[in-house]
């Protein structure tokens, strides 16, 4: 029986569709749920309605954290997205061994675990007044944006041809001209990239947002925490839908974004 | 000249802003679990000493270690179908793959919830077709731990084990059962191999990633299941005990940090292997 | 003789302890076209890229129509230049790549366009405009490259190794076409390459370079028929070394074993020297050697027959090998065989007596 090309060629079918369901599953459920005309969790739902995403965006608790969350995450991605690409076009021209260790430390918060991060800035920012504000929650997640920015962006340097610069400036273009006629079109995609995941991920972000949020400035996933810990009613999945769907137009934003520039689709 | 001028205010902004709320923060942190209630390694002796914190260290290594193998298990027959299927297929299995990845791990954690729970989707359907009379725990424990960390981290998994998979040449199994290997033979003794460095690789940074882990435990595990990046959460959040928290952060810094470091270390020796 | 356009006083180029390039002298005249020939690593794409201003010389100074260069940054130098790789902006079109220097120096956009097409024309491109340099072959990309550096009439053109990418038998085309252009426009050109074949065929000046400096300038009648030194005879075209010592000097005219030849530059007596001589000025004698003052003898070691000339390969007696190069008309009236001894003849006048380094 092992020896059977079906028996493989089945096998592997079944692992494919295990594998769809496991991963997939869980979003189809909430997707599905968010729609339900039912009262509670059920499923399947015995019919279609709005009513939950009616609750959510009647509902002053989560129209302000939704509000809050885009309060921080335009502000920080814009940030980010700034303060990464600059870092990536000036470690990109260092040829200094100091390159190696800025990169290193820039890009540390994305290796270490959040929790810490997430602690750290707690503790001085209740110190600096800055617990409990659009600014403190801004900055953090800046600093947990920047290191993705950076990296999309240096990827691309990477194999920026140095010598158009070159070409550029001795067509009496001045520096400046240089990088906004040539260095900033060519590598716009990936500037664009980093920022559209800075922004994913600044609306997913839950921890530092734990610490560093009050019942005032409270944004939408720190909401949906409290919510699921409490009671969990159907309005959760509508939000959730809202988060879904935010990454995913990110995705297919990043997508058309690179094939109009003829690079190879991202992960 | 004015390049090297350039370059430093284009690194400021980022340096600054890290420098000062970020790299200042952790060295406060650690500051505070030497230096708290007196300077000493009390806070360190404790974590080391006392059972509860040892549970919770054991838990971590537990959790991670086990999410590891299970990552392991599923990603490498995903992996091989991945690099076997046709390109349709293979968009299929990727994109299953990745669009949880990019998914906020509360909405998935959520997810599971509502699948899992007593009075949840999948306890109803068992009841309902008379499988079960009293709704199953599926949720609350170890096993609803560990089913949404391998979902969250199994990209980590698959990646590596794919980008080794496509590599090798399928004719080195047939060769091998032309040889006489029956193909479980053939399987471990010439194609696990040379799947090593992705599976190390892989096995690595599911590890790692997992001894952080907050969110999934937090909100599918039970009180037995607390790992220490739940711990450090609330010795701060209910007890606001900073010298305590600071060096669990500590611990949990120092130890995902010579991981990292074996990490880089490993994939070095394989790049100059292969 | 007018004054020169471009002169470089002594300039070179330090990293650390490593000189690139060093004591660099050169003056260019107006509408000359000089190029800088050597191998790898001998400081000619340095010297280039002083001028371009893409590098800061360490020592020396450059001077650009009779002012000095050095404080002038490289989009305020009004040089042209063709890239290695063409360098064309690849999210441009071509004429928009071609107008980009207009449009840097506020060019009115009437005026711009009837310049480009100008240019586009003049490199036979006309109607290519609105293409992506991709979507072009080298041959192309490379004379859009031209059309972008001389489009805006640059004081002076540079060009480095443009050809290289291209295959043998379109860069020996392009050869020809840049040189039409050259010649037409009038335009002052600094070259580099490193081959010699392609040096001799478009310079007014080569500039031999090695390891950091300049070892000759001249004309490339001058550098093939009078190297001074060792390494340019033996970069630019084949050459046959004697080695040995400076036995006697009289006025112009030095021996070394007991051979005559012309002394380029002093040399003591006793100093170690070789004779260098091209193939193609040794004779086979036997045949017609009217004039040759001077003679080999040696073991026939090869002979290759290469259709309308034949050389042969012989052996003297201390090891050396020197090849006899002769047309085919030569050639049949001085049957060689191999193994045979065989004498050569040459003339003093041919013989370059060179420091032995």
């Amino acid at each position: 029986m092992f020896q059977s090309e079906r028996f493989w060629g089945g096998l592997r079918g079944v692992i494919n569709v295990l594998l769809v369901i496991y991963m997939l599953a869980p979003l189809v459920v909430t997707l599905v749920i968010s729609f339900s005309s039912a009262l509670y969790l059920t499923f399947p739902p015995p019919g279609f309605s709005l009513q939950w995403y009616e609750k959510m965006f009647s509902n002053p608790t989560w129209t302000r954290a939704l509000w809050t969350s885009l309060k921080i995450l335009v502000p920080a991605a814009f940030i980010a997205t700034i303060c990464g690409t600059a870092a990536a076009l000036a470690l990109n021209r260092m040829t200094s061994r100091w390159a190696l260790v800025i990169r290193g430390v820039l890009m540390a918060p994305l290796i270490i675990p959040v929790i810490i991060t997430a602690a750290a800035i707690f503790g001085v920012f209740r110190i600096w007044g800055l617990y409990g504000t659009l600014h403190g929650l801004i900055i953090a997640h800046v600093i947990l944006t920047l290191p993705f920015v950076l990296s999309t962006v240096s990827a691309n340097l990477a194999v920026f041809d140095r010598r158009l610069e070159d070409a550029a400036m001795n067509c009496g273009a001045t520096p400046w001209m240089t990088f906004r006629r040539v260095t900033l079109p060519l590598i716009s995609p990936s500037v664009m990239s980093g920022m559209l995941f800075a922004m994913v991920i600044s609306f997913d972000e839950l921890i530092v947002s734990l610490f560093l949020s009050t019942p005032r400035v409270r944004p939408v996933t720190v909401q949906m925490w409290s919510n699921i810990k409490g009671d969990t009613d159907p309005t959760i999945a509508a939000i959730a839908t809202v988060l879904f769907m935010f990454s995913l137009l990110a995705l297919l934003m990043d997508g058309i974004a690179r094939r109009r520039s003829g690079q190879a689709p991202g992960l | 000249m004015f390049l090297k001028n350039r370059n430093i205010w284009l690194l400021a902004p980022a340096v600054l802003l890290i420098g000062i709320c970020f790299l200042f923060p952790v060295s406060w942190l650690l500051q505070r679990s030497v230096s708290e209630p007196v300077w000493g390694l009390q806070n360190y002796i404790t974590i080391f000493s006392k059972t509860i914190y040892l549970g919770v260290l054991w838990n971590t290594v537990a959790i991670a270690g086990v999410t590891t193998l299970l990552c392991a298990l599923i990603g490498f027959p995903v992996a091989y179908s991945m690099a076997h299927s046709s390109p349709w297929i293979r968009k299929v299995l990727i994109f299953s793959v990745l669009i949880p990845f990019w998914t906020s791990i509360l909405v998935r954690s959520f997810a599971w919830l509502v699948i899992l729970q007593r009075g949840g989707i999948l306890n109803d359907f068992l009841a309902g077709i008379g499988l079960i009379a009293e709704p199953l725990d599926l949720v609350y424990n170890r096993f609803g731990v560990l089913l949404g960390m391998v979902q969250v981290l199994l990209p980590f998994m698959v990646f590596p084990l794919f980008s080794v998979i496509t590599r090798i040449d399928g004719s080195y199994f047939s060769a091998a059962t032309n040889l006489g290997a029956t193909p479980i033979r053939a399987f471990f003794r010439v194609y696990l191999p040379l799947c090593l460095p992705g599976l190390a690789t892989g096995a690595m940074l599911v590890f790692i990633i997992s001894l952080g882990y907050f969110i999934t435990p937090a909100l599918l595990g039970g009180r037995g299941d607390i790992m220490i990046a739940q711990l450090i959460f609330e010795r701060i959040d209910e007890f606001g005990d900073w010298p305590l928290a600071s060096a669990l952060a500590i611990v949990l810094l120092v130890g995902t940090g010579l991981l990292f470091v074996l990490v880089n270390a490993l994939i070095k020796i394989r790049g100059r292997g292969i | 003789m007018t004054d020169p356009i471009l002169q470089l006083s002594d300039i070179g180029k330090a990293y650390g302890p490593v000189n690139a390039a060093r004591d660099i002298n050169l003056d260019v005249e107006p509408g000359e076209f000089v190029t800088f020939l050597g191998p790898s690593g001998s400081g000619k794409t340095t010297t280039l890229m002083m001028v371009a201003g893409f590098t800061a010389p360490t020592q020396g100074n450059i001077q650009l129509e009779g002012k000095p260069l050095d404080p002038i940054p490289v989009w305020k130098r009004d040089i042209g230049m063709v890239f290695q790789h063409y360098a064309l902006f690849p999210h441009m079109s071509v004429a928009q790549n071609v107008a980009f220097p207009l449009e840097m120096r506020g060019v009115a956009k009437e005026d711009r366009r009837k310049k480009v097409e100008e240019a586009m024309e003049m490199v036979g491109l006309a109607g290519f405009g609105t293409r992506l340099p991709k979507e072009l072959s080298g041959g192309q990309q490379q004379r859009v490259a031209l059309a972008r550096a001389m489009v805006f009439k640059p004081r002076l053109l540079l060009m480095d190794e443009p050809l290289g990418a291209l295959d043998k038998k379109l860069r020996e085309h392009m050869q020809l076409e840049i040189m039409h252009l050259h010649k037409n426009l009038g335009a002052t050109v600094l070259y580099v390459t490193h081959d010699q074949e392609e040096a001799l065929v478009m310079s007014d000046r080569i500039a031999v370079f090695n390891a950091g400096r300049i070892e000759q300038i001249g004309t490339p009648r001058d550098l093939y028929e009078a190297p001074q030194t060792k390494f340019v005879a033996d970069f630019i075209g084949e050459t046959n070394f004697v080695s040995g010592t400076v036995e006697a000097v009289n006025g112009s005219v030095a021996k070394v074993r007991g051979l005559d030849g012309q002394l380029s530059t002093q040399l003591a007596e006793g100093s170690r020297a070789v004779l260098a001589i091209r193939p193609e000025r040794l004779h086979v004698l036997g045949g017609d050697a009217s004039g040759d003052d001077n003679s080999l003898t040696g073991t026939v070691k090869e002979l290759i027959y290469l259709g309308q000339s034949r050389k042969a390969i012989i052996a003297l007696e201390d090891g050396t090998e020197v090849t006899a190069l002769e047309q085919a008309a030569q050639a049949e009236a001085t049957a060689l065989e191999m193994g045979a001894q065989a004498t050569l003849g040459f003339r003093s006048s041919d013989a370059r007596i060179l420091a032995d380094v």
